[in-house]
């Protein structure tokens, strides 16, 4: 169920690795206990669109457009800033610190005053929800498992009371019952009035926990709807795995 | 040998080699957590020490103001070189950044040189005149304030790297700065706060070893041989190493120079770690 | 490799004639014939520096090592034994290569800003050694060493003024210039320029970086050493003056100042400081100033040098 304004939106926002084009002219809007879920193949752009959300980017990423917090522009926003003002990216690949241990990773973040537009969770619930991660509070990033990986980068995104969530391929490399128990835990977060953006491309799982689906196609967003969409041919391709040539 | 010789010599060292270790220490954490060559901290070590002389000098101030505004200016120094090479340390260009730091140093060299003359200099520290005797062995009211100093800094870098969040944040900087982003960390500030800490701490080095011996401002160099024999090996990175590598290093200083010959100390220093980088190339502690 | 332009030969061979000229067309100034030589003598080295780091792309600050054993090489040559030019420069090479193959070797394993570290420490201790030592003359270094006498059955020529030792100097810059030429052409320079421009791809290869260090470093050691051999004879001392970083800043300027990889860049790039610091003096320690400025703001502001401003 949806309330109200936006949590966060974005307007015409493009983006540029040098002379190509990554991503044309997006523009979404995120609501309280909201899940959207970016699909779309390799390539399409999700990444880019997230990580331009978070105003951050391995490479040399120029950004244009509009992207606003609670009413509020964060265009020019440096991304530790973002996080800090509640937009917590978990990124795709390397999410965690190898050599800092997970109680190190959790001393990291600052947890803010408690207030109505944030996500409230305490390091109690966290550990509550992920059991493996208490067990293994001295362990270093390096010495968890993929899954464990995965589930510290969100905890800390969790600890650190956003007001938005951005998950980017969360289930690349798990195994498909622990990214069931993942997107099940995040459904629940959304439930509880969380916006979170789900970039996947495994269609199928993602299909199953959103309220709304964004399909994105070299870079350009090509179908929105709720989940009837499910049923559209351009999605099937995707659940597939097939690519229109 | 005679015991009191021996443990005077002994103490010397101690008091050298921890006077070493302080000087090294904020550059083991510009390496270790920035992975950044600074060439010119052996220069700022001398223009640290002859801001002391200025101010003590000069400008009437006591001692311990004298040093405290010298690790002031010092770390503002070092923040403004740190800007100046924001797009060089961004891109991880190592080769600029060691040339960069050469250059500054060499203009450090030249406006010492200008404005504080070339003649040799004394500061006169008045812990100096504080003597005090253990059994045979004499020491000063300085080597002790050495000593005390540098295992307090010591202890409270150890303790902030293991134990608190600006700690923690360092070592995630020193993986990955880009990733840090993401978890609130802002690279550019926790950075210039490392290049504040080496500006600050040599400051704070040069205040206390500098009175030891007259003041040059074409000197320097040797300090960052010290500092950088220190620093692999104990290990890059590793501040327990550092500690201990400079007290090894003082100690062979002090017997070496009694026994064999004054002059070479420094190069029998430098043999020593040539043959350590054959055997041993990545130091004794594990880095942080 | 990239085919040069005939016109760019052309350019090459007049700047040379006219550099080979200008003391003969100034012979009466003998400050022009003495910035004429020591441009000479000091570019000579600076292209030692300029094979590590505009090819290799690292910083090596061991140069003065090599210089060193130019300059000693004459000093000990000739007061203790005697050598004839010839038999000097056979030593210094000899000595400079010794020096670099030790340094060499010890740094084989570590990375590069380890390596720019030793060679750095390593010119620092030299620096003492050779003030402490008697043998090397201490502090005060090595007076009344000869001048340049050549000789070949019965004639014999004297090199006692700048003037006269001009041609052996200009000799030696064009022999490095060709060695320049021809290590860029070489599979080695090509190996040095790829471990450095992408080293990924240098060793999938099969380039070792490494190793292609050792050799670039080990080049150009006897070129750096030809510099010091000329610049004993030409200033009849020796001293531990060669190890202060005057002359490490002069070179990496030098290399610098106009763009990687030009075959003129450091004899212009060390002609230009050279003409700030003798007709345009700030004093020693303004110069110093000046030197370091210089550094510092061609890597910020203009990386590629100055003539990046007119290419585009």
């Amino acid at each position: 169920m949806t309330t109200g304004a936006a949590v966060m939106s974005c307007r015409d926002v493009s983006v540029r690795y040098g002379a190509s084009v990554a991503l044309h002219d997006m523009s979404l809007d995120m609501h309280r206990g909201e899940m959207i879920g970016v699909l779309g193949a390799n390539g399409a752009g999700k990444s880019t669109f997230v990580n331009a959300l978070a105003g951050w980017s391995r490479g040399a990423a120029a950004v244009s457009g509009e992207i606003s917090l609670l009413g509020r522009s964060i265009a020019r926003v440096k991304p530790h800033v973002r996080f800090r003002s509640g937009v917590a990216l978990v990124s795709e690949g390397k999410n965690v610190f190898g050599r800092v241990s997970v109680s190190d990773h959790f001393r990291l973040i600052r947890i803010p005053a408690p207030e109505d537009t944030r996500f409230r969770v305490t390091a109690d619930e966290i550990f509550e929800l992920f059991p493996r991660l208490a067990e293994r509070r001295s362990h270093l990033g390096g010495q968890l498992s993929g899954g464990e990986r995965q589930m510290l980068a969100l905890a800390c995104a969790l600890l650190s009371c956003p007001r938005v969530l951005l998950l980017d391929e969360p289930s690349i490399g798990l195994a498909p019952m622990i990214v069931t128990e993942l997107l099940q835990t995040v459904r629940r977060l959304v439930d509880r009035g969380l916006p979170v953006l789900l970039v996947e491309q495994n269609a199928e799982a993602a299909l199953k926990v959103v309220d709304r689906v964004v399909l994105l196609e070299t870079g350009r967003k090509v179908l929105e709807g709720g989940r009837e969409v499910a049923g559209d041919s351009r999605i099937q391709d995707a659940y597939l795995g097939k690519r229109k040539e | 040998m005679q015991l009191s010789y021996f443990l005077q010599l002994l103490l010397n060292g101690t008091v050298a080699g921890l006077g070493y270790a302080l000087i090294a220490i904020g550059w083991t954490i510009l390496l270790g957590m920035a992975r950044l060559v600074n060439f010119a901290h052996g220069t700022m070590y001398m223009l640290a020490a002859f801001v002391t002389w200025y101010l003590m000098r000069m400008q009437g101030f006591e001692y311990l103001p004298a040093i405290l505004v010298s690790c002031l200016v010092l770390a503002v120094l070092c923040i403004v070189m740190q800007h100046m090479m924001a797009r060089q340390i961004q891109t991880q260009d190592l080769t600029s950044i060691m040339i960069i730091t050469l250059g500054i140093s060499y203009i450090l060299t030249g406006a010492a040189g200008l404005f504080f003359g070339g003649t040799p200099q004394n500061i006169a520290s008045p812990l100096r005149a504080l003597r005090l005797t253990v059994g045979d062995v004499r020491l000063t009211g300085l080597d002790l304030t050495i000593i005390l100093v540098t295992l307090i800094i010591y202890a409270a870098v150890w303790l902030v790297l293991r134990r608190s969040r600006i700690g923690a944040a360092m070592r995630a900087l020193a993986e990955d700065g880009k990733l840090a982003q993401l978890y609130g960390i802002n690279p550019a500030l926790l950075l210039g706060g490392i290049f504040a800490f080496e500006g600050a701490s040599v400051a704070l080095a040069a205040g206390l070893i500098a009175p030891r011996a007259p003041i040059l401002t074409t000197m320097g160099f040797q300090e960052v041989i010290l500092t950088f024999v220190i620093v692999v090996i104990g290990g890059i990175g590793s501040v327990p190493g550092a500690l201990v590598a400079g007290l090894a290093i003082g100690i062979f200083i002090s017997f070496f120079s009694a026994l064999v010959s004054s002059a070479f100390a420094l190069s029998a220093v430098f043999a020593t770690l040539l043959v350590f980088l054959v055997a041993r190339p990545s130091g004794f502690g594990k880095g942080i | 490799m990239p085919k040069s332009l005939p016109l760019s030969h052309l350019f090459l061979a007049l700047a040379l004639i006219g550099f080979f000229l200008v003391p003969y067309a100034w012979s009466d100034s003998r400050v022009i014939v003495g910035y004429c030589v020591l441009t000479a003598i000091l570019a000579i080295m600076s292209y030692g520096v300029d094979m590590i780091t505009s090819d290799l792309g690292e910083v090596s600050l061991g140069q003065a090592l090599f210089l060193a054993a130019g300059t000693y090489g004459v000093g000990i040559g000739t007061t203790r034994l005697g050598l004839s030019p010839v038999a000097t420069l056979a030593l210094s090479i000899v000595v400079a290569l010794a020096l670099g193959a030790v340094l060499g070797f010890i740094t084989l394993r570590v990375r590069e800003f380890m390596f720019s570290l030793v060679t750095y420490c390593a010119a620092v201790v030299a620096h003492e050694v050779a003030y402490n030592l008697e043998f090397l003359g201490a502090s005060e270094g090595i007076l009344g060493i000869p001048s340049m006498e050549l000789t070949l059955g019965p004639f014999s020529y004297v090199a006692d003024t700048n003037l006269r030792l001009w041609p052996i100097v200009f000799l030696m810059l064009l022999l490095v210039l060709g060695l320049m030429a021809l290590f860029r052409r070489s599979t080695l320079g090509a190996e040095a320029l790829m471990s450095h421009l992408n080293p990924d791809l240098a060793e999938s290869l099969g380039v070792n970086l490494r190793r292609t260090r050792l050799k670039v470093f080990l080049l150009s050691a006897p070129v750096t050493a030809v510099g010091g051999w000329l610049y004993a004879y030409q200033r009849n001392y020796v001293g531990p003056d060669v190890f202060e970083p005057y002359f490490i800043m002069l070179f990496l300027s030098a290399v610098i100042l106009l763009g990687k990889r030009l075959l003129l860049g450091p004899l212009i790039g060390v002609a230009l400081i050279l003409f700030q610091e003798r007709f345009l003096s700030l004093g020693g320690d303004g110069n110093k100033v000046f030197l370091g400025a210089l550094l510092v703001v061609m890597l910020l502001a203009l990386p590629r040098g100055a003539l990046s401003l007119f290419r585009k």
